[in-house]
């Protein structure tokens, strides 16, 4: 009979180093890509060897500017009657019935027209109009495309948030963080490749929003708590602690030699090679994924320019993990749907973009300092809109405070920049209530279309072989906008 | 010049290259050109983006003649005897709501009128040079399909080829993979040793590690039939249900929640566990797998009504709970089709299948089985027999009381608020304007807050059926809401003016006198004042009657013209009448929204108390099927043809599909899935166990054997295992044996450069696939190493990532499909929204993350050095121990000496902030092992 024992007597046993050496350096000898059977369909140069890692940085289809993603995302819907739509109309009509058959069915029944609390005033050589709750973010309006014509197409949160993040609004689907991670991998193997932040728990949809469905699990977003401050409770295992760093190491050499070992009496294969790999790159994570979320070693005015609270933070992270290449991040703006004012809405909404709008300006002049503004493609926005009139008290629904908005979905606002976005122009229209998207509606397929092609992909080409089929984040729809590439 | 031809699409292998069309005429020189001038660009601006090669919406395209002529979901749309009613002429018209085309906006007339020119001279076309391609008609496509594809072919027995090293050959197994591999001049690898035999046998059955005990007994054992017993013993024991009834739960998507619910409801299913535990039960009791299947479709239809296998239907049941309930059917029809027939279907569901020859009726014919049922959780078994039954029956009543003594409030407060608000509630009935508007009206009792919008629904059906001109309380009630709102003050005058004439006067309006009186005196000049009108009268009259015992005896008091009113508004279906159970649509959200936490306490009981009986989730047909039809694009708004609950054509090789008779049809859908002449639902059972066992199944997409996926590496032994099982009364325990008996399953899986050189990818299978632990067998092996493992059979699933961290198999762990844990997904835990046919592999620092720092991990390494130094021995002894209970071996001289280097070491450097011995971090490391989690 056989014994281990014996075979491993004649086995040298290599040092970590050697057998590094020995399984390759450079990534592109690692992992298993495991696309197997429904298997990855991506297009001549982001071919997914079988033996590659799955995060290993690919090309997409085109050359393209933008790398990155920062997806701000402002959910509840914020109103773009409030911030980046302002409609004289509805100063005219205030407390009147909007004429017949402007009035659209929503989520709830609404009133009169209700005129903007807010002032808007005319920034930068573009001369959009913004109103005081995005003051600061304005005075970089030049670099920003306001699309004021989005569809969705229902009214409620749930089907509008599967729409926006995930471009279907009833099956499941990838979410787009993870079609991007999936198409051009990321640039740094330390950290997560896609990761969503969100203070406080979880959005409405809750881990749905980043999902990766039928695409590998590695793709899904990394959800971050970004209320709490203690790296620890930021990253799952990233810490531990029970043993110190040099007490670690020691450990780690002792199992690299026991691989190396065992790989020996086994031959050539990646599976082996990809585990020893990735043993390293863990350990490395440790020390990179906790710095990289720490931003108490920023320089003070950088600190001072994002301010203060939980938003400024997690904006400010988000660059600081674009910087060490994260390809995907979005920034939640908490728990549940903080943007649904329903009532109050000059009360809460000032409070909401008083908590992000600095550092969403500091944001943008700190990517253009580093460098980084060109090649990050940075989104804002909600899953819908809000009405033009005031929504009525309805039991359970609201307060009845008379003094809030409801869903809108027929046409609402959300900007880019940064990434290659044509930016100081205003793209579509809502009609003059600013109730539905008239000129140049823009369905939320179209700017998933036009953000892939920012990225250097051809949507209807980003594929994956699912159930019999290849499936894409637009499906069967979507048109790039060209109007919004510079 | 623009050149519209007709591409075809490289992967469309599904047409045939015929002449054109039959109607094809000849057209003159000028038609032709009038063609190339005047329409085709039109074509091309302003249809072909959507109606083309890459898009055809409705499934019209419009870039050939002949495939304008077979025209769009709708039929033909071209008719040049009828240019006007030609669809296509109504649609660039606008005539037709639903189809205005372009839908950016219509053409110039001047183009319309072109197109219309165009139809009438029978659409000239520019001669094609090349044979114009038409697609097949979907019966020539099933034909062909049928006649063609390998996996519609019947199962055959081929006889086991002759191969020149018959010695290496076990069984016949070994004969059809040897031919392969002798073809390229290759040859199976050595036999593995028993070490890793046993270890490689007892993961794959039983998913952990052989005991070193076990492992040395076998090595040791001399006689020839130990291997056989192994596997005997190994497919005995219970855990082996589990190892393979988790393979299953992957294609059953299981989970135990049903996904996301508005409102904070408990997200829970309270009973999946039933399905988990049948599941297991089912494999470890070696069911026939066409039971399996029958069981899985239609128990309900031959066991008793308490039989815990109704469980068995948690197959249909156990999926996510979709926003609409079209999306759950959809679910249950591709769980149903890929996970018995590895059949594709849900693209049918919007149009004939791009590939498959599944069509439309095909997959509406199944939406017909699926919309005719309905769910239930029958109590299964004997609840007293479940120990803490009487204490959990206890609690629930509680619960349950605690709930209905809330719904009881509302309620109460309900049925005055319906014998009080006569006015708001009519009013609403009737007028247009806004709740907030009529809240402000001074005869408004009630705040726009608190109207209950079910209330106002059931006044207005109320009304319908009553307010009718013969009825005596109502007479005027219709004509007066015929006159539009606003114009109400103008118009109704006249009206007044009727119920002013006498008795005995010609056009005399019978009505009841206190209604008449009223009307006179209140003279309404608005809806909502009419409906006050009514509204007070109501008001007092009830008033009197609640005063009076609000009973038989209550009405008897009233006078006579008063009880007319009364006996109107006693009617069964008056608002006043709701009964208790309509509370959950009567309640406004608020109190839906209070009552959450008392229904969760309900939930949460019946779903985690240890005294729970057991329910299946199961499903019963509905009195009377649904009979199905097409929607029109997936459109349930856009009903096509009707079609037959049956099963799919391409599949009833026999003859074409019979319609299902019984009931909803499912145990007819099984029967036809379970059949002998259907040629899928072996195969695929076949690949699935070829796949487990081998890492790599025969055919490289084990749910999808349509058109489009590869056919199997080894078409014949595919037919052979198939045949086998068919054979073998359908079981897979004699399956997974036959296998493993093979020398195929026995070779080693140490690299043979020279083969790979050939088959890198192994798909010859000249040895073994060395593969990785899935998550359930990594921390079930961490469990098993440190002897911790609880692997008791059933029961309700534990959440297992909680501390104190539970040591239960991973199979009966809580599997939130809303919130599955990141450490699952990045362990390649499948997605169990949807069914899955594989796991993904990825190797991500994830995962060596969670080895290296994780507390669960490092608390089981501990726990086990812990016991190991407990029993005393010297340091080579304790290194020892740690190789057998953790590698299942004996340390080499070279292993032992590096450990009491790093023992030594590590005790000697120790940092002070480390928290765990030497000894303890020696056990660690050796769990993260790549040999711990491999399987050669």
């Amino acid at each position: 009979m056989d014994n281990h024992a014996q075979e491993n007597n004649a086995m040298p046993i290599m040092d970590r180093r050697q057998l590094l050496q020995r399984c390759g350096t450079g990534l592109g000898m690692m992992g298993l890509a495991g696309l197997l059977g429904d298997q990855g369909m991506l297009a001549s140069s982001a071919q997914a060897d079988s033996y590659s890692n799955p995060l290993a940085p690919k090309q997409p289809h085109f050359p393209a500017k933008a790398k990155y993603v920062i997806h701000l995302f402002m959910n509840g819907g914020p109103s773009h009657l409030d911030t980046f739509d302002r409609k004289p109309f509805l100063e005219k009509f205030a407390g009147k019935t909007l004429p017949e058959g402007k009035n659209l069915r929503t989520e709830r029944k609404t009133g009169a027209a209700f005129p903007s609390p807010f002032k808007f005033k005319k920034y930068g050589e573009s001369g959009i109009e913004v109103s005081e709750l995005f003051a600061k973010t304005a005075e970089h309006i030049d670099d920003i495309a306001v699309i004021r014509s989005m569809q969705a197409q229902v009214p409620n949160h749930e089907p509008s948030l599967a729409l926006m993040n995930c471009g279907e609004s009833v099956a499941v689907r990838p979410s787009m963080g993870s079609w991007i991670t999936y198409g051009l991998g990321t640039e740094n193997q330390n950290l997560p490749g896609f990761v969503a932040m969100c203070p406080g728990g979880y959005p409405v949809r809750q881990t749905q929003n980043w999902q990766s469905a039928f695409l590998p699990g590695i793709y899904q977003g990394t959800h971050i708590d970004t209320n709490h401050t203690d790296i620890g409770k930021l990253i799952e295992n990233v810490k531990n602690t029970t043993i110190g760093k040099k007490d670690q190491k020691r450990q780690l050499d002792l199992l690299q030699q026991l691989n190396a070992a065992h790989r020996e009496q086994r031959g050539h294969d990646p599976a082996l090679d990809a585990r020893i790999q990735s043993f390293e790159l863990a350990y490395r994570m440790q020390t990179e994924a906790t710095e990289a979320f720490d931003v108490s070693k920023e320089p003070k005015n950088i600190l001072e320019a994002y301010g203060k609270g939980t938003q400024a933070r997690q904006i400010l992270i988000a660059r600081r993990l674009v910087e060490r290449g994260v390809r995907y991040v979005q920034v939640w703006h908490g728990q549940g749907q903080p943007w649904d004012s329903h009532d109050d809405i000059e009360k809460q909404h000032r409070k909401l973009a008083g908590q992000c709008d600095g550092a969403i300006a500091a944001l943008i002049a700190d990517l253009k300092r580093l460098g980084l503004f060109e090649e990050t493609l940075i989104l804002w926005g909600g899953e819908f809109g809000r009405t033009p009139t005031v929504e009525l008290p309805q039991a359970g629904a609201n307060q009845g405070r008379i003094n809030g908005r409801d869903h809108n979905h027929h046409g609402f606002t959300v900007w880019m920049a940064g990434g290659g976005v044509k930016g100081g122009q205003v793209y579509g229209a809502t009609d003059e209530t600013g109730f539905k998207a008239v000129e140049k509606p823009m369905p939320v397929h179209d700017l998933h279309a036009t953000m892939m092609k920012l990225l250097g992909f051809d949507h209807k080409r980003l594929t994956y072989r699912y159930a019999g089929r290849d499936y894409r984040l637009t499906d069967v729809h979507g048109s790039v906008v060209d109007e919004l590439i510079a | 010049m623009l050149k519209l031809r007709f591409l075809m699409s490289l992967f469309l292998v599904l047409h045939c290259s015929v002449f054109a069309l039959a109607e094809e005429e000849e057209f003159s020189a000028a038609q032709i050109k009038f063609f190339e001038k005047e329409i085709q660009p039109i074509l091309v601006k302003r249809c072909i983006e959507c109606h083309g090669e890459e898009k055809q919406e409705n499934d019209l395209r419009l870039d050939s003649r002949a495939a304008i002529l077979n025209g769009s979901v709708s039929g033909d749309v071209v008719d040049p005897d009828d240019v006007d009613g030609s669809l296509l002429i109504r649609a660039i018209r606008f005539q037709d709501e639903d189809y205005e085309m372009p839908p950016e906006g219509q053409m110039p007339d001047k183009e319309i009128a072109a197109i219309a020119k165009w139809i009438e001279m029978g659409l000239p076309w520019t001669k094609s040079e090349e044979p114009e391609e038409v697609p097949l008609t979907f019966d020539q496509l099933v034909e062909k399909h049928q006649a063609e594809h390998w996996a519609y072919q019947p199962v055959s027995n081929p006889a086991a080829p002759h191969v020149k090293q018959q010695k290496k050959a076990a069984n016949p197994i070994d004969h059809f993979t040897l031919n392969r591999l002798e073809e390229k001049q290759l040859t199976l690898s050595e036999p593995a040793d028993r070490r890793t035999l046993i270890r490689r046998a007892t993961y794959d059955l039983h998913g952990v590690p052989p005991t070193f005990a076990e492992t040395e007994a076998f090595i040791n054992d001399k006689d020839p039939q130990a291997y056989d017993k192994l596997i005997d013993r190994l497919l005995a024991s219970h855990r082996y249900g589990q190892q393979w009834g988790r393979h299953w739960l992957d294609i059953a998507r299981y989970a135990d929640t049903v996904g996301y619910l508005t409102g904070g409801r408990d997200t829970r299913f309270p009973y999946s566990y039933t399905y988990r535990d049948y599941v297991i039960k089912a494999l470890n009791d070696d069911l026939p797998y066409t039971e399996f299947v029958k069981e899985q479709l239609a128990a309900d239809y031959f066991v008793k009504e308490d039989d815990p296998k109704l469980a068995a239907l948690g197959f249909l049941t156990v999926g996510r709970k979709f926003l609409k309930p079209d999306e759950t059917i959809d679910d249950r029809i591709d769980v149903v089709m890929r996970g018995f027939q590895a059949m594709t279907i849900g693209c049918a569901r919007c149009h004939n299948h791009k590939y498959d020859a599944i069509s439309q009726a095909d997959y509406y014919s199944l939406y017909g089985v699926f919309t005719s049922i309905e769910q239930h959780t029958p109590l299964i078994g004997n609840p007293e027999e479940t120990p803490g039954y009487d204490e959990y029956k206890k609690q629930l009543d509680k619960f349950e009381a605690e709930v209905v003594a809330y719904d009881q409030k509302i309620y109460d407060a309900v049925i005055v608020e319906n014998r009080t608000y006569f006015t708001d509630y009519l009013m609403r009935a009737v007028s247009k304007k806004t709740d907030v508007e009529l809240a402000e009206l001074e005869f408004a009792e009630m705040k726009a807050l608190n109207i209950r919008r079910r209330v106002v629904q059931l006044w207005r059906a109320y009304l319908v059926r009553h307010a009718k001109p013969d009825n005596l309380v109502f007479s005027p009630w219709k004509l007066a809401i015929a006159i539009p709102e606003n114009e109400f003050a103008e118009k109704y005058p006249p009206l007044l003016e009727l119920l002013k004439i006498k008795q005995d006067e010609p056009g005399f309006i019978p009505l009841n006198p206190l209604v008449r009186q009223r009307m006179l005196e209140m003279n309404p000049k608005s809806y909502p004042e009419f409906a006050h009108v009514f509204g007070s009268l109501f008001k007092e009259i009830t008033a009197k009657w609640v005063e009076h015992g609000a009973n038989d005896a209550a009405k008897e008091k009233l006078t006579e013209p008063e009880q007319q009113i009364m006996t109107m508004l006693l009617l069964p279906d008056s608002p006043l009448m709701v009964k208790f159970d309509q509370i959950a649509s009567l309640s406004r959200r608020d109190e839906r929204n209070n009552r959450q936490p008392a229904q969760n306490k309900v939930t949460k009981h019946k779903a985690s108390s240890p005294g729970a009986p057991a329910h299946a989730m199961a499903v019963k047909d509905l009195a009377r099927p649904r009979e199905p039809v097409i929607f029109l694009r997936g459109n349930a708004a856009r009903r096509g043809d009707k079609v037959p609950r049956q099963f799919l054509q391409v599949v009833s090789t026999v003859e074409a599909p019979k319609p299902f008779q019984n009931g909803s049809g499912r145990l007819e859908l099984a029967e036809h899935i379970i059949s002998d002449d259907n040629p899928l639902t072996a195969r695929v059972l076949v690949n699935r166990a070829w796949m487990h066992h081998f890492d790599n199944p025969l055919v490289l997409t084990p749910s999808d054997f349509g058109v489009r996926s590869d056919p199997p590496t080894h078409p014949e032994l595919l037919d052979h295992l198939a045949t086998y099982v068919r054979e073998n009364n359908w079981s897979q325990k004699k399956l997974h044996k036959y296998i493993m008996l093979s020398n195929t399953y026995q070779q080693s899986s140490v690299d043979r450069p020279d083969a790979r050189a050939v088959d890198p990818e192994n798909r010859l299978i000249w040895k073994m696939n060395r593969r990785r632990l899935s998550f359930e067998e990594m921390r079930d092996s961490v469990l098993a190493a440190n002897g911790a493992l609880d692997d008791a059979l059933g029961g309700v699933a534990v959440k297992i990532l909680e501390k104190p961290y539970p040591t239960r198999r991973t199979v009966y762990g809580f599997i939130d499909r809303q919130d599955l844990p990141n450490l699952y997904r990045v362990f390649d835990f499948p997605n169990p929204d949807a069914t899955s046919p594989q796991r993904s592999k990825t190797t991500v620092p994830q995962q060596a993350l969670y080895m290296l720092n994780n507390e669960f991990v490092i608390e089981q390494a501990k726990a086990l050095a812990t016991r190991i130094l407990e029993q005393g021995g010297k340091r080579p002894e304790m290194i020892r121990e740690f190789y057998q209970t953790i590698l299942q071996r004996n340390p080499t001289a070279t292993e032992l000496k590096l450990a009491m280097t790093f023992i030594q070491t590590a005790v000697e450097q120790r940092e002070p902030e480390t928290k765990i011995g030497a000894v303890h971090q020696l056990a660690h490391a050796l769990m993260q092992s790549n040999e711990f989690m491999f399987v050669d």
